[in-house]
């Protein structure tokens, strides 16, 4: 039986507690607590003022804590309930850690407790906080076999260090050619995690709340020139269905969106009722979770090629699966083009749909309206007109509606933000009889110069609408712009000048009138964008079409074939420089230079015999050949000053410059 | 590291000494023939991951099912760093015995049913250090060494010597777990020692009156008057005042008395005919006991095996001649 070193005992006690800390804002207390009495009572054993727990209270213990986890969580099936119930393994492992073997466990524990942090977390201070983690049980690892007297803290984590450092190139030949591929099965995702985001439901001050938040939404990589601000709608969600009760916008049915483009093959019904026109825009997306479904793309995206997502009746991408870890996905776009060139019955009866006795003022005065403009078109400006001559003002606090929402603001507040304008314009549509539907999502973004891309953030959120025209299609109509044409111009901030991003204290994004802090903002979003789209987003598409480009067609045998070399050549590669660098013994200088001399001697056929010193062989030499007395009693003379009096720097000099003397004379000679 | 070393799995089992089969110590003797000095390289060092090292292989496994399932780049880059750590530290366990020399050092004879003492040295050349160095025959209790500052170490071990003869321990394991648990490298090495080991002494038999050249009692005649001082036993009433020890008396306050003996001029031989009777094992036990006996004593002996004569006569190198004599005594 092996105990374990006190040093390492320190290193794993610090290295648990570096791995548990950044999960402790998702633990519930009590799993924190018994962490830290866990610890506590082990360092209380190691100091000799307590024993180990007694076989029944660790029973008491494992059996309470999983028994809770369960209770705390009301499910065990759930990836935070895991976590937690992985993390007090960990900590009660610790109790009974009484060997090497036991220590050998929590150590791997340890790594894959790191490892889940991942799951959450995936930006580069917390990937360099995981490492540093990693560094430390691995020294906690080496300290484990090594002599228990030699332990060394500091040399320990050296050692991690530069074995870790070592790995750094395998890791990362493995980690672009490693062939990815799709999950073998669904596994349980982090439930209880609030994201920021636009939702699919829309009453009035939804968004103007949204705004306030600086978060990203998602950065956009154009292949060619970046469309201008105005044509930059990212369509999200489609909201066609108004509540009478919420006096809010939803989706028509909840969650069902019928079978999508890709899923049929291309065989659904409206797949030749849209036309894609004009140039196409090509760009990819590294979007940030949200735990929802849809997905960002600008009318009209293309259908072919876009992996786990699908094109869906209201002509827009929809992923398949919830997005809850950064998500990079590539399209293009035909910014001209036409969505539902004819409108069936039944759809044109969905999307003019409203509630009975809503309303009244508004239905009123659409009839009005309707009553005086001959075509569908005519009455859209007349309604245009009206937002632009009525006096509405575009604010991000407008004040908080009653009842009828829509009269409310139309005929009293007329203050409003682009939910109330996009929402009381798609109800006065549809009251007018013309199709029209609610879209959201984000407008804008900002232009980075130094990545190449567009970032779009919370505050970029927009709602706006889509009208149906005969022979035109759904038409994208925006009332916000005929009332705050600076919003879509050149986006929120001077849009709404004082209120920006007001409720929320110390934002970057504020200072965006200082020339350097938008500078260093700029440079470090660039930087996560690089890390977002090249390595969290690194997905099983990515990798093949970036291994496409650089190695051309490829297929699974091949790119396991290069792996597989490359990593072994890579392994070998490490093997030399770590067995043959050591193993050659190093010269001193002194003596480099002399072998040097005596090499040229052994040229002339003077060779040193074994065991001949410096001042007899210099004797034989000279005898030899009495021309080259000076410069070979010189290279002595110098040699053992240099090596056996004082060790000086110029001594080594002087003997350098002296054999170069004597090489010359020889070649002479010669 | 005795928990891996004990239990590190079944591989280590197929390996053992005791578990080697006659093929595979032909082609161990072929890969590494006995000498004297051997610098461990490629062809002498083996090695495999531990139990931990499994542990740690399957742990990896399922990072890499988890990098998969959750879709997650970062997960994936932690799992292959790992991996590549496991490969780093194959390497590392390698050269933390590549090009360590083990050199036959001195030995020291044993009786049957003893443990006889073989140093080997350990060396480094160049400035490669070697940690955590395990070195032994029996696997149960290896020693311990680290060249880090030295760049020689002397180790005893200890094996168990079970019949006299020339005894050879056969190959001396050198193993290491350094540095990350997950590997173990080690080598067999036969650095052709041998020693001795001498029949088991076994109290027994009487040497035959004729051996005796008196009829005084012992090989050592305690009298006074002789002139050889001999020792110090306490004082008993009647001794003599005149051999009281003063001096010692005058430091610790006790009396002793000093004895003066005289040898009685004894030479013995020890005849193979003796023991006649019993096994020729035995026989070779009750000889080696009473050479121990007559070397106390300081006795003069000698021995006649068939085939060998060794002429009467006293002190260590004459006693280790004779036990050797007995150790390799071939007669039957």
């Amino acid at each position: 039986m092996d105990w374990i070193p006190r040093n390492v005992l320190i290193l794993l006690l610090v290295a648990l507690a570096l791995v548990i800390l950044p999960h402790v804002v998702r633990l519930p207390v009590w799993i924190t607590l018994l962490c830290i009495s866990c610890c506590a009572w082990r360092i209380m054993v190691f100091r000799g003022h307590w024993s180990y727990p007694r076989k029944w209270v660790k029973a008491l213990f494992v059996f309470g804590g999983f028994l809770s986890v369960g209770f705390g969580y009301g499910t065990l099936l759930g990836l935070e309930p895991w976590i937690a119930a992985l993390i007090l393994a960990f900590v009660l492992k610790l109790l009974e850690m009484h060997q090497h073997r036991d220590a050998h466990t929590v150590i791997v524990l340890a790594y894959f407790v790191a490892l889940t942090e991942f799951l959450f977390e995936q930006s580069i201070p917390y990937m360099l906080y995981i490492y540093a983690c990693i560094t430390v049980i691995t020294a906690a690892l080496i300290g484990l076999n090594q002599e228990a007297a030699n332990v060394s803290l500091q040399q320990a984590m050296k050692k991690a260090s530069v074995m870790l450092l070592q790995a750094m190139p395998l890791m990362l030949v493995l980690f672009v050619l490693f062939p990815r591929i799709a999950p073998l099965w669904t596994v349980p995702l982090q439930t209880n995690i609030a994201r920021t985001g636009v939702t699919d439901r829309l009453a009035p001050g939804n968004i103007a709340q949204l705004v306030q938040s600086d978060e990203l939404a998602f950065r956009a990589t154009f292949e060619g020139p970046v469309p201008s601000s105005r044509q930059l709608y990212w369509r999200g969600i489609v909201l066609s269905y108004f509540d009478h009760e919420d006096q809010a916008w939803t989706q028509q049915r909840p969650g069902v969106y019928g079978p999508t483009l890709q899923s049929k093959d291309g065989e659904v019904p409206w797949k030749d009722n849209m036309e894609y026109l004009g140039d196409e825009v090509k760009y990819s997306i590294v979007m940030e979770p949200t735990n929802q479904n849809w997905v960002f793309s600008l009318t009209l995206p293309k259908a072919e090629g876009a992996g786990r997502m699908g094109l869906v009746r209201d002509f827009r991408f929809y992923s398949l699966q919830k997005i809850n870890a950064k998500f990079r996905y590539e399209l293009t776009s035909y910014l001209d083009n036409r969505m539902d060139i004819t409108l069936s019955d039944f759809w044109r009866y969905r999307y003019t749909l409203l509630p009975d006795d809503d309303n009244p003022k508004t239905s009123e005065l659409a009839g009005s309206l309707r009553a005086s403009s001959d075509t569908p078109e005519e009455y859209m400006s007349n309604v245009m007109l009206y937002y632009a001559t009525e006096g509405f003002v575009y604010t991000l606090r407008p004040p908080t509606l009653d009842g009828d929402t829509i009269d409310e603001f139309l005929f009293n507040s007329r203050r409003g933000f682009c939910e109330h304008f996009a929402s009381s314009f798609v109800y006065l549509m549809r009251a007018g009889g013309v199709p029209a539907r609610i879209v959201v999502g984000y407008q804008g973004g900002e232009y980075n110069r130094r990545g190449n891309y567009v970032a779009v953030h919370q505050f970029d959120a927009h709602a706006w609408s889509e009208v149906w025209l005969e022979g035109r299609g759904w038409v994208r109509v925006d009332p916000t712009s005929v009332v705050s044409p600076e919003r879509i111009e050149s986006g929120l901030e001077s849009a709404v000048e004082g209120e920006f991003l007001s409720d929320i204290g110390l934002s970057l994004m504020k200072f965006r009138s200082s020339l350097i802090i938008t500078e260093l903002r700029l440079q470090l979003s660039a930087l996560n964008h690089y890390w977002d789209a090249w390595v969290v987003g690194y997905s099983p598409s990515v990798q093949m079409s970036m291994l496409n480009r650089y190695l051309g067609e490829l297929n699974r045998q091949t790119l396991g074939m290069i792996l597989v070399s490359v990593f072994f050549g890579m392994l070998g590669f490490t093997a030399l420089l770590l067995l043959l660098r050591r193993s050659q013994h190093k010269l001193a200088p002194a003596d480099r230079e002399y072998l040097k001399f005596c090499r040229y001697l052994a040229n002339q056929g003077l060779a040193r015999s074994m065991g001949e010193g410096p001042i007899s062989y210099a004797r034989r030499v000279v005898t030899l050949r009495p021309e080259l007395a000076t410069s070979v009693d010189a290279v002595t003379d110098a040699y053992i000053r240099a090596n056996f009096i004082d060790d000086r720097p110029e001594d080594v000099d002087t003997l350098r410059k002296a054999v170069r003397r004597v090489r010359l004379s020889v070649l002479a000679g010669a | 590291m005795p928990a891996a070393t004990k239990k590190d799995g079944r591989l280590g089992v197929f390996f053992n000494e005791a578990k080697r089969s006659e093929r595979f110590n032909r082609w161990l003797s072929a890969r590494m023939p006995p000498a004297n000095s051997v610098t461990l390289d490629q062809r002498k060092i083996f090695i495999l991951p531990t139990r931990q090292g499994m542990y740690f292989a399957l742990l990896v496994c399922a990072m890499v099912i988890a990098g998969i399932n959750y879709q997650n780049s970062l997960i994936f880059a932690l799992a292959f760093l790992l991996v590549s750590l496991f490969m780093v530290g194959m390497l590392h366990t390698y050269r933390n015995l590549s090009g360590l020399t083990l050199v036959a050092g001195s030995t020291r004879s044993a009786f049957a049913g003893e443990e006889a003492e073989f140093t080997t040295v350990l060396k480094r050349l160049g400035d490669r250090t070697y940690e955590s160095l395990q070195v032994g025959w029996n696997r149960e209790l290896l020693s311990r060494a680290e060249l880090v500052q030295d760049t020689e170490v002397r180790i005893r071990s200890f094996v168990y010597a079970e019949k006299r003869g020339r005894f050879n321990p056969g190959r001396i394991m050198v193993q290491t777990f350094y540095p990350l648990g997950l590997f173990r490298s080690w080598s067999w090495v036969d650095l052709d020692m041998s020693t001795i080991v001498y029949p088991r002494p076994i109290a027994g038999g009487e040497l035959p009156s004729a051996v005796t050249t008196s009829d005084k009692e012992g090989e050592l005649v305690l009298r006074d008057g002789a002139e050889d001082f001999y020792g110090l036993r306490e004082y008993q009433p009647g001794d003599s005042t005149r051999h009281i020890a003063w001096k010692t008396y005058a430091r610790s306050e006790t009396l002793m008395t000093k004895q003066y003996a005289a040898y009685a001029d004894r030479r013995v031989w020890l005849e193979w005919d003796y023991f006649a009777g019993t096994d020729k094992e035995r026989r070779l036990s009750h000889l080696c006991y009473w050479v121990l006996a007559l070397n106390r004593t300081n006795d003069e002996y000698g021995l006649r095996l068939p085939g060998v004569e060794i002429e009467p006569g006293r002190g260590e190198p004459h006693r280790d001649r004779v036990l050797r004599a007995l150790a390799l005594c071939d007669a039957d």
